[in-house]
C-alpha cells in the first residue's frame, strides 16, 4: 500500500514498531491522529518524548521513577525492610496491581543467563547487595519465573544474601505461575506472596516440589 | 497402538499418497530408492515431530514445493486420534492432534508410542554413546513425564553451564558460585534421571535376554552394563569443583549423566569390540524389540513397530523367529520394508502368518499388489 505522503508514511513505520501493532491498526492510529486537534497531537507527541528523555530509575530499587526515589520507596508508610525481587518493571506492576503486598522491591533487569550473554555483572545484583549491606533488608521475598535461569538467580542470590543476615524466600510456584507474572491472575498472585516459603539451599532448588 | 491410514502431500519424494493399513502386518514392496523409508519416516514424524533422518525440515521438503503436509489416523487402546503436521518452507510446522495445535511439541511426546529400527540404528551398537543414552531418554520419555521434565531442566542447565564456562576460557573472570549453582540444578535432575534409567535397564534385561534367545537361537548369553560417569549417590557438585578447571580449558562440563553410557555384551565382552557383524545385527533387533516389549508393558499396548530393511540386516531363520515372536501378540502392528515381495510372502506363508503388501514405485503407492 503506498501512502499519499512521506510523513504519513513515516508516522505509521512508528506506530508499527510497537509490540502488538501490525501495519493496519498503525494507519489507523495516524488517521485518527490527522483528525484530532494540533494542540492534543502537541500533547500526545510530547508525553512520547518526554517519557524517554526524563524517565529515572529509582536509585534504591531500579524501578521507574520522575524522581531519585521511586514512590514506592519514598512511602513512609511501606515496610521498609521487606524487600520482593523481580526481574522487570512489568512483574512490579502485576504485583502491585493486588494491592496486598506492602513491601518494597527490587528490579533486577532480567535473569542471570550465560546463554545470552547475562552474567550476575549484567543484571542490578551489586545495588541489591549494597541495600543489604546498608542493614536496610530483612526478609528479600524472591518472585522470578520458575525456569532454571529464575532458579538460578535465586539459589545465587540467596548464597550472596543469607551471609548478611537476610531471610530468603520464594512466591508460591505451582501451575497457577505457568509464566510471566503479568498473566497471572490479581487473587492468585495476592496468594502466592502470602504463602511464600523460606528458601533453603540444602534441599537445593524447589523446582522438584510442585 | 495402530495405524488405520496416513496420507502425505509434498513429503520427501510424495508428490501425494495415501495408504490404507488393513492387518496386523504390512509390507511395503519395492526397488531401493523408490520410497519405502520415507513412508515409515513420516508414520515415525507423527509421533516424534520430526523426521528421523532430517533435522533439517526443508529436506523433507518435496524439490522445489514450498510446504508438506502429513496426515495419519490413528487408534490409541479404542480411541481415534488424528494427527495432522504442516510446515512451510522458511516457516514454523504446526502439529494438530485431533485438531487441536500443540504450542509445545514436547506436549505431544507419549501420545502416539512408536518403536523404528532402520538402515542408520546400527549406530545403537557400533556408534557414539550418544545414541544409546537418546535409546533410554526416549523410552523413559515415552512413559514417565517426570522423566522427560528432569531430563529438559538438566539439559538447561548443563547448556548455560557450558555457556559460562566458554566465557570464562575466553577470559572472563570465573565465578564459582554461578557454577556451583548449574551443579546443583544437575545434580538434583540427574539423581532422578539416573535412578530411572537405572530401573529401565533392570527391568529391560530380561526382555533383552529373552529376545536374543528367541532370534540367534544360539547359547551366548547377552547383558548391558550401565557405565555412569558419576556414582548415581556420588556427589556431582563437588566432582565439578574438582575438576573446575579442566572444564573451563574444555569449554564444557566434563562430567554428569550426559556423560553416561551403555555397554552391549556378549558373554561377558563389549559386543561393539569383538562381537561379529551377525551378532551385532541380532543384539541390535533384540535391543529393539525389548524396547517394543517393556513399552507395551508400561503403556497397556504394544507400540506401532516399523522395521526398515529388516532382510538387509538378518538371515531367513531369523526373521522368521523374529516375526513369529512378534504374531503372538495379538495388539501388535508391524510395518516392515523390503526390497524383494517373493521373499516377503514367502516367509510369511511359512509361519502361517497374513500380511498385506503394498507396492512402492519410486515416489507412488501401487494399489494393492
Ligand atoms: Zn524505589
Amino acid at each position: 500500500m503506498n501512502l499519499p505522503s512521506r510523513l504519513m508514511e513515516d508516522a505509521v513505520e512508528a506506530f508499527a514498531s510497537l509490540p502488538g501493532i501490525g501495519r493496519k491498526t498503525a494507519l489507523r492510529m495516524v488517521l485518527h491522529l490527522l483528525r484530532r486537534d494540533a494542540a492534543d497531537v502537541d500533547r500526545f507527541g510530547a508525553a512520547v518524548v518526554r517519557l524517554r528523555r526524563e524517565i529515572r530509575f529509582c536509585q534504591t530499587c531500579r524501578n521507574a521513577s520522575d524522581a531519585d526515589v521511586c514512590s514506592i520507596c519514598a512511602n513512609p508508610t511501606r515496610n521498609k525492610g521487606m524487600v520482593c525481587v523481580v526481574e522487570n518493571i512489568r512483574d512490579l506492576l502485576a504485583i502491585e496491581q493486588t494491592g496486598q503486598y506492602h513491601g518494597r522491591y527490587h528490579v533486577l533487569g532480567g535473569v542471570i543467563s550465560p546463554i545470552d550473554g547475562i552474567g550476575p555483572d549484567q543484571l542490578e545484583i551489586a545495588s541489591l547487595l549494597e541495600r543489604a549491606k546498608a542493614g536496610e533488608i530483612r526478609e528479600a521475598i524472591m518472585a522470578v519465573p520458575p525456569t532454571i535461569e529464575g532458579d538460578t538467580t535465586i539459589y545465587y542470590l540467596s548464597n550472596r544474601l543469607e551471609p548478611l543476615g537476610v531471610k530468603v524466600s520464594t512466591i508460591a510456584r505451582g501451575v497457577s505461575f505457568g509464566g510471566d507474572l503479568e498473566y497471572v491472575d490479581e487473587l492468585t498472585l495476592a496468594r502466592s506472596i502470602a504463602t511464600r516459603r523460606p528458601y533453603s539451599n540444602a534441599a537445593g532448588p524447589e523446582s522438584s516440589n510442585p | 497402538m495402530r495405524i488405520h491410514r496416513l496420507s502425505l502431500y509434498q513429503y520427501k519424494n510424495y508428490e501425494a499418497a495415501d495408504v490404507h493399513f488393513e492387518t496386523a502386518f504390512t509390507c511395503l514392496t519395492g526397488p531401493n530408492g523408490a520410497g519405502k523409508t520415507n513412508l515409515l519416516d513420516a508414520v515415525y514424524y507423527c509421533s516424534f515431530c520430526r523426521s528421523a533422518r532430517h533435522s533439517v525440515e526443508d529436506q523433507n521438503l518435496m524439490h522445489g514445493r514450498d510446504g508438506f503436509r502429513i496426515h495419519g489416523r490413528f487408534e490409541h487402546q479404542g480411541h481415534p486420534l488424528e494427527v495432522e503436521v504442516r510446515y512451510r518452507r522458511g516457516g514454523t510446522k504446526e502439529v494438530l492432534c485431533s485438531g487441536e495445535r500443540y504450542t509445545r511439541l514436547a506436549d505431544h511426546i507419549g501420545r502416539l508410542p512408536l518403536v523404528l529400527t532402520g538402515p542408520e540404528d546400527m549406530a545403537l551398537v557400533d556408534g557414539y554413546s550418544e545414541e544409546r543414552r537418546r535409546f533410554l531418554d526416549s523410552a523413559l520419555s515415552t512413559v514417565d513425564r517426570s522423566y522427560l521434565d528432569a531430563l529438559l531442566r538438566y539439559n538447561r542447565a548443563l547448556a548455560q553451564r557450558n555457556a559460562a564456562l566458554r566465557r570464562y576460557r575466553e577470559g572472563q573472570p570465573a565465578d564459582p558460585l554461578l557454577l556451583d549453582s548449574y551443579s546443583e540444578h544437575m545434580q538434583t535432575s540427574g539423581a532422578l534421571i539416573q535412578a530411572l534409567r537405572a530401573q529401565f535397564l533392570a527391568e529391560l534385561l530380561p526382555l533383552f535376554a529373552e529376545c536374543y534367545r528367541l532370534i540367534s537361537r544360539q547359547a551366548e548369553s547377552p547383558g548391558l552394563d550401565w557405565v555412569a560417569s558419576f556414582p548415581s549417590d556420588g556427589d556431582l557438585v563437588a566432582l565439578h569443583r574438582r575438576d573446575r578447571q579442566r572444564d573451563i580449558g574444555a569449554g564444557r562440563t566434563g562430567s554428569g549423566p550426559h556423560r553416561d553410557d551403555l555397554a552391549l555384551l556378549l558373554d561377558g565382552h563389549p559386543a561393539k569390540l569383538l562381537g561379529s557383524q551377525g551378532q551385532k545385527k541380532t543384539l541390535l533387533y533384540a535391543l529393539r524389540l525389548a524396547q517394543w516389549l517393556w513399552l507395551g508393558g508400561k503403556l497397556g499396548s504394544p507400540p506401532l513397530l516399523l522395521l526398515d530393511d529388516v532382510f538387509d540386516k538378518l538371515d531367513r531363520a531369523r526373521v522368521e523367529s523374529l516375526f513369529s515372536l512378534l504374531a503372538s501378540h495379538s495388539a501388535a502392528q508391524v510395518l516392515i520394508s523390503d526390497t524383494n515381495l517373493n521373499r516377503v510372502e514367502e516367509v510369511f506363508r511359512s509361519i502361517g502368518v497374513a500380511c498385506q503388501s503394498i507396492a512402492v514405485e519410486p515416489g507412488r503407492i501401487v494399489a494393492p499388489a
